[in-house]
């Protein structure tokens, strides 16, 4: 009896908690979900809807054809493809330029090695600005203005890529590597079969980071491109803001559709995008 | 087999021939113009081009006007600037002080009828050396916007305009307030101005610390103070189509987006901005630069160019597509565009003859970008409650600075 009774009043705290706990992921969830409701929301308000003072969640009728007036604002389809070859393509340069760096500063013993990474680590301390220039004459000398290799190339090496996996790597025993060598293994081959495979996290973050990074990324396209083909999404959502006043429905409708695909990306690869977060931030 | 070689050896003499007679002059343009304006400029771009089978215009959408300013800063160290640009006065002064524009009116082959057709403000805005460097493109002025349903009659004066403000907030309880306040350069300009003050005299001294400066900043604070004012931020659009304002002064560009927040739900027009001791009429907005990098062909071509695009009908083409004013008395005056002005009342105010009477715009120098950003800033301590005095001084000290630099090319 009393042990029903303790039963009893065990899954009440239980269900207590858990509820509790619940509520607050749920109203946490609900605040970051906030603006992208907003977002889609507002992408299909009538103009005057736009400017109200007070809040309406809601248009009163809802304006569809925002879409169609933001797609062919300016030319997205070009841009979308751009966006997709420069962001994919970066994204799968650049990790397999990181995972072999960040192996070297890893496991390889060589001349100068800790003083070479600081001096990586140190190239995170310049802000991007200041180089646009400098680069853009770079970019003019080697004739590059205007093409794909000035919006892949310059993109595929990240010091913050390479930190991130050197510090995954570094956390894989080193017995593991002792072990292969003894079994005739070479260092490239125990990269590509044991390295890459335990470090999947790490490596799912990184590749995303940059995908979002590139998706991104305004003012170097803008900079280094002439030609509307050769430009990318973020140089269309430029179209709807002015000094004098924005068009925000048809801003809101572009934003949406150009983030469609980052969320798409995250839903599939969320499992370890969150995974490799958590563990790599465990050991730093 | 032998009709084939016949097309191809045909193809290949053509193509030879093409090649000869093709010696097409390539120029580029470069602005900041998206939406109805990029459509509109496309638009006479390929007028132009089909009209000259020797020249090739390529206009090119840079971004906003900050990105317009980074690329073509990047691009004349790389030396690969456009052949033509829009462009800030001040950025015009810092081309020319580093001699790297060429005088467009030059390449124009301009009368005298045809020079003094660019409305008089607009050549002094663009006039270096006594000469008129760049050609006024899409220019805009700023204006009084006002509930009509609220205010049969516009306020001419400032007394008025102080008055009517106050009646407006007592009327709707201070549901709506007279006047919305955006704490901006132009504003502050804007009250300056008709208080007999500026910004800068002729020789670069600074004047808006004076004691018109400081009246004009006092008249916008106590406007706050006694309620018939609200105090904005963003754009102030926005505030006036939800009823929060029944006024605010702002440019004449911004007219798209008013339409757009007013919707149906009121009558709204324009007015000279109210006359104090003077009348005013700040002009802004951007003109077209030619670099000297281009070639004496390219020089032509631009100018040739640019002549089209602010041809009388192409000047009433854009500045009703757009909303900005046709840049000279040939296209302000002609029959298409009063009946514009007609068929749109609210837009009347923007076009008013005497405003060209009364115009006046922002120093032109380099050093402007930063002594603009001084006084920006200036401006809104003062709305943040600092004491104007100190303000106004510190803003001197900083814009004297700027100036200085300047002079003594360390710009």
């Amino acid at each position: 009896m009393l042990a029903e009774h303790q039963m009893w009043q065990y899954r009440l705290r239980k269900r207590v908690t858990r509820g509790l706990l619940y509520g607050v992921l749920i109203a946490g969830a609900a605040l970051m979900m906030l603006p992208f409701i907003w977002m889609i929301t507002s992408s299909i308000k009538a103009p005057h809807e736009m400017t109200l003072r007070t809040i309406q969640w809601l248009p009163e009728v809802p304006q569809w054809q925002n879409y169609k007036i933001a797609w062919e604002a300016a030319p997205f389809d070009i841009y979308f493809r751009n966006s997709f070859l420069i962001a994919i393509t970066v994204m799968f340069i650049e990790v397999i330029f990181s995972s072999l760096a960040a192996y070297a500063f890893a496991k390889l013993r060589f001349f100068g090695k800790n003083v070479l990474f600081v001096l990586f680590l140190g190239t995170m301390m310049i802000p991007g600005e200041v180089m646009l220039i400098p680069n853009y004459i770079t970019m003019v000398n080697f004739g590059w203005v205007d093409t794909y290799y000035a919006l892949i190339i310059p993109w595929t090496v990240s010091v913050f890529s390479i930190f991130l996996l050197r510090q995954f790597f570094l956390s894989i025993p080193h017995e593991l590597f002792e072990a292969a060598v003894l079994d005739g293994c070479g260092k490239l081959k125990y990269l590509i079969t044991v390295m890459l495979p335990l470090s999947k996290p790490a490596l799912v973050t990184v590749m995303l980071f940059k995908f979002i990074g590139s998706w991104n990324s305004f003012l170097w396209v803008l900079i280094m491109t002439n030609t509307p083909s050769m430009r990318t999404i973020p140089v269309g959502l430029t179209y709807f803001v002015s000094d004098v006043g924005s068009y925000y429905n048809y801003l809101m409708a572009a934003s949406t559709f150009a983030m469609a695909p980052i969320l798409i990306l995250f839903l599939l690869l969320q499992k370890q995008f969150i995974q490799g977060i958590a563990r790599t931030g465990l050991k730093g | 087999m032998r009709s084939t070689k016949l097309m191809l050896l045909t193809l290949v003499f053509c193509l030879v021939l093409s090649g000869t007679a093709m010696a097409q002059t390539h120029i580029t343009f470069w602005h900041a113009m998206s939406g109805e304006l990029g459509n509109a400029i496309d638009h006479l771009t390929a007028e132009f081009n089909a009209q000259n089978p020797d020249i090739v215009v390529e206009s090119i959408y840079q971004g906003r006007y900050g990105d317009l300013n980074t690329k073509l800063v990047a691009s004349l160290s790389a030396r690969t600037t456009p052949t033509i640009a829009q462009v800030y006065e001040n950025w015009t002064d810092a081309f020319f002080r580093h001699g790297v524009i060429a005088p467009l009116s030059h390449y124009m082959d301009l009368s005298d009828e045809e020079f003094n057709n660019y409305i008089e403000v607009f050549r002094g805005m663009n006039t270096w050396d006594g000469e008129l460097y760049t050609i006024p493109y899409n220019k805009s002025n700023w204006v009084l916007f006002y509930n009509a349903d609220l205010i049969p009659n516009p306020p001419t004066t400032v007394e008025e305009f102080l008055q009517i403000s106050k009646d407006i907030t007592a009327q709707t309880n201070g549901a709506t307030k007279g006047f919305g306040i955006r704490p901006t350069l132009e504003l502050f300009h804007a009250f300056l101005y008709v208080n007999g003050g500026d910004f800068l005299d002729e020789d670069l001294g600074v004047t808006f610390n004076s004691a018109e400066g400081v009246e004009a900043l006092e008249l916008m604070i106590g406007m706050l103070d006694d309620g018939s004012a609200l105090l904005i931020d963003g754009y102030e659009n926005e505030a006036f189509g939800d009823n929060m304002i029944a006024m605010y002064i702002g440019s004449s560009a911004g007219m798209p987006h008013v339409e757009n927040s007013v919707g149906d739900k009121f009558q709204f027009s324009t007015a000279p901005i109210p006359a104090g001791v003077r009348p005013g009429a700040p002009f802004m907005g951007t003109n077209i630069a030619l670099f000297d990098s281009a070639t004496e062909e390219e020089k032509a071509a631009a100018g040739k160019f640019v002549k089209f695009i602010t041809n009388t009908d192409n000047t009433v083409y854009f500045a009703i597509k757009t909303g900005y004013l046709p840049v000279t008395y040939s296209g302000l005056n002609s029959p298409e565009y009063q009946q514009f002005l007609v068929d749109n009342p609210h837009k009347a105010a923007v076009a008013n003859l005497d405003a060209f009477k009364y115009g006046y715009w922002q120093p032109t120098v380099a050093a402007w970008e930063e002594a603009r950003s001084a006084i920006g800033q200036a401006v809104e301590k003062v709305f943040l409650g600092e004491p104007i005095d100190l303000v106004l001084d510190e803003a001197q000290m900083l814009v004297e600075e700027a100036i200085e630099d300047m002079l003594s090319q360390r710009y």
